[in-house]
């Protein structure tokens, strides 16, 4: 399949500041999918597939949720293609995109919109949303009764990152650091304040090695895009957007299956699939999009995808290299960490983001001739997808 | 007993002999006749080989931590009256891995590479729970 036939023609990100009014689950969706049709100067008519981010869609719905089904009635459409989809653990945004590429390239639709939101702190409140998101990962049977959650995942690959490399606490700062450096340049972040390296080691222990800091947020927000052929894309208004290339690997389910925590391959597989579709090589590309719910996760990242060997990643984050103006720009919207993490909302930010800096729409946080950007989106425990999106 | 506020493990058919095990405080492995490969968690057929002549065995109850995480901030009320508490990952001496929780030390203590050895928590009249604590060593 020639991934380079389909774009990504509309964009839009629904992210309610602090105090205002958040629609209940179904309205914010139905919110995303209006604002990005105006985005991309089309109507509900033009659309003929919906893939519908399933996450976790508020009971009470027959299980397994027909949650695309759901949302097409909600906003009265009745496109010929849906597909309600996770690729496992928390990872979304681009393999939604993906997934609507696939079913154009085999002529199920021409028209995708693709939808990726949630309101989970206002539904579930922040204990409730914290609960949530932190627990969803991990087995009822062997893991959860122990306390496990996905911060002592994170913690015990840190430790063991700590190990096997000598990866310190610093290195990790680093990465919280440079996302809330790239957040205070953008308007819709949660946490713009900036932070130093000491700010996160003060911070609160929330599971050994990880301070608060080096954690993500929970948020309300999440975006939707459409997605349709080159040749269509031509006539609209904005600059299309290409998937050039993709790729998935996957590991396990359950945390305690993984047989080691300090070779994530699925993420290395999954990004040289990305680059041989794609046809283009690790060094031409502009911007990373590493998914990043705690900060040892850019760094196991960055070696795995091959930007840096394994083991170098804590000394690969220091000295600015991937802040603003530095070598390799990583999640310009300031990621997980401060941009905002609401489940499935969370890596759609990587794909609205993404689109922006290849349309040049970045203001202040613009990467100047932004061409080719890698996007990494991992559900737990790996199931990882990797997306090149370029534009011309 | 007071009521135990914490989730309890979901019991899974192919598993009843494992928790039934644990009640009786024996750790139980499942080794394949077959191929002669330990798993965990119980299954009803060999993830090496396939065939369904897996048996339930007792473990030595040994092993040592791969890797752990202590938690100072729960993600639930359940588990506030326990922190600071130690999640960690256990590599049983017959090649198995689990997930569990270290006790009978200080956090401070845990480290990769330690030798454990199996204890036994009964969390509920019908449900024991299998964790770990340290090795005694002569120093």
């Amino acid at each position: 399949m020639s991934a380079k036939r389909c774009c990504i023609v509309g964009i839009s990100e629904v992210a309610p500041p602090r105090g205002a009014h958040v629609p209940d689950y179904w309205g914010f969706a139905a919110e995303a999918a209006k604002l990005t049709l105006e985005n991309a100067g089309l109507t509900k008519k033009d659309i003929d597939g919906v893939v519908f981010s399933c996450q976790s869609a508020p009971m009470p719905l027959p299980t397994p949720v027909p949650t695309a089904a759901y949302f097409c009635e909600y906003i009265g459409i009745n496109p010929a293609w849906y597909q309600s989809y996770h690729h496992g653990g928390m990872a979304f945004g681009a393999p939604c995109i993906a997934r609507a590429a696939m079913a154009i390239e085999a002529g199920l639709a021409t028209t995708v919109l693709v939808v990726g939101t949630d309101n989970l702190l206002s539904r579930l409140k922040r204990d409730g949303a914290v609960e949530g998101l932190a627990t969803r990962g991990t087995d009822p049977r062997y893991e959860g009764p122990y306390g496990a959650f996905s911060m002592t995942c994170f913690g015990m690959i840190a430790q063991r990152h700590m190990y096997e490399y000598g990866t310190t606490s610093e290195q990790m700062a680093a990465v919280a650091v440079a996302a809330r450096k790239w957040a205070s340049l953008n308007p819709m972040a949660q946490m713009r304040e900036p932070i130093t390296i000491k700010d996160v080691l003060n911070s609160k222990v929330i599971a050994s090695p990880l301070h608060l800091l080096d954690t993500c947020l929970v948020s309300d927000g999440g975006g939707a895009a459409v997605v349709t052929s080159a040749d269509r894309a031509r006539g609209l208004r904005n600059t299309p957007v290409y998937l050039l290339g993709f790729g998935e690997s996957g590991i396990g389910r359950y945390f305690s299956a993984l047989r080691s925590l300090t070779d994530i391959y699925s993420v290395e597989r999954a990004t040289k699939m990305a680059l041989k579709m794609a046809e283009v090589e690790l060094n031409d590309i502009d911007i990373v999009y590493p998914y990043d719910p705690s900060t040892i996760s850019v760094i196991f990242e960055l070696e795995e995808m091959g930007f840096c060997e394994k083991g170098e990643g804590g000394s690969f984050v220091e000295g600015g290299r991937i802040e603003p103006g530095g070598e390799l720009p990583c999640n310009t919207h300031g990621g997980l960490h401060s941009c905002r993490h609401s489940s499935v909302g969370g890596p759609f930010f990587q794909v609205t983001e993404a689109v922006k800096q290849l349309r040049g729409e970045c203001g202040e946080r613009q990467v100047q001739g932004a061409k080719l950007a890698i996007l990494l989106s991992e559900g737990g425990w790996f199931n990882n997808h990797v997306s090149i999106l370029g534009r011309l | 007993m007071k009521e135990y506020s914490k989730p309890v493990p979901v019991i899974t058919d192919e598993a009843k002999h494992y928790w039934e095990g644990c009640k009786r405080h024996e750790l139980l492995l499942q080794r394949c006749a077959e191929c002669g490969e330990f798993q965990f968690p119980h299954r009803t057929i060999c993830a090496n080989c396939f065939s369904t002549r897996v048996e339930p065995v007792k473990a030595s109850g040994k092993g040592k931590v791969y890797s752990f995480s202590t938690v100072y901030r729960a993600p639930s009320k359940g588990f506030m009256a326990d922190m600071p508490y130690t999640v960690a990952l256990v590599d049983l001496d017959e090649g198995p891995r689990m997930t569990t929780n270290i006790i009978g030390c200080k956090p401070e203590q845990v480290t990769i590479g330690m030798r454990v050895e199996v204890v036994f928590d009964d969390i509920t009249e019908e449900i024991t729970l299998p964790k770990f604590k340290p090795v005694a060593t002569i120093s």
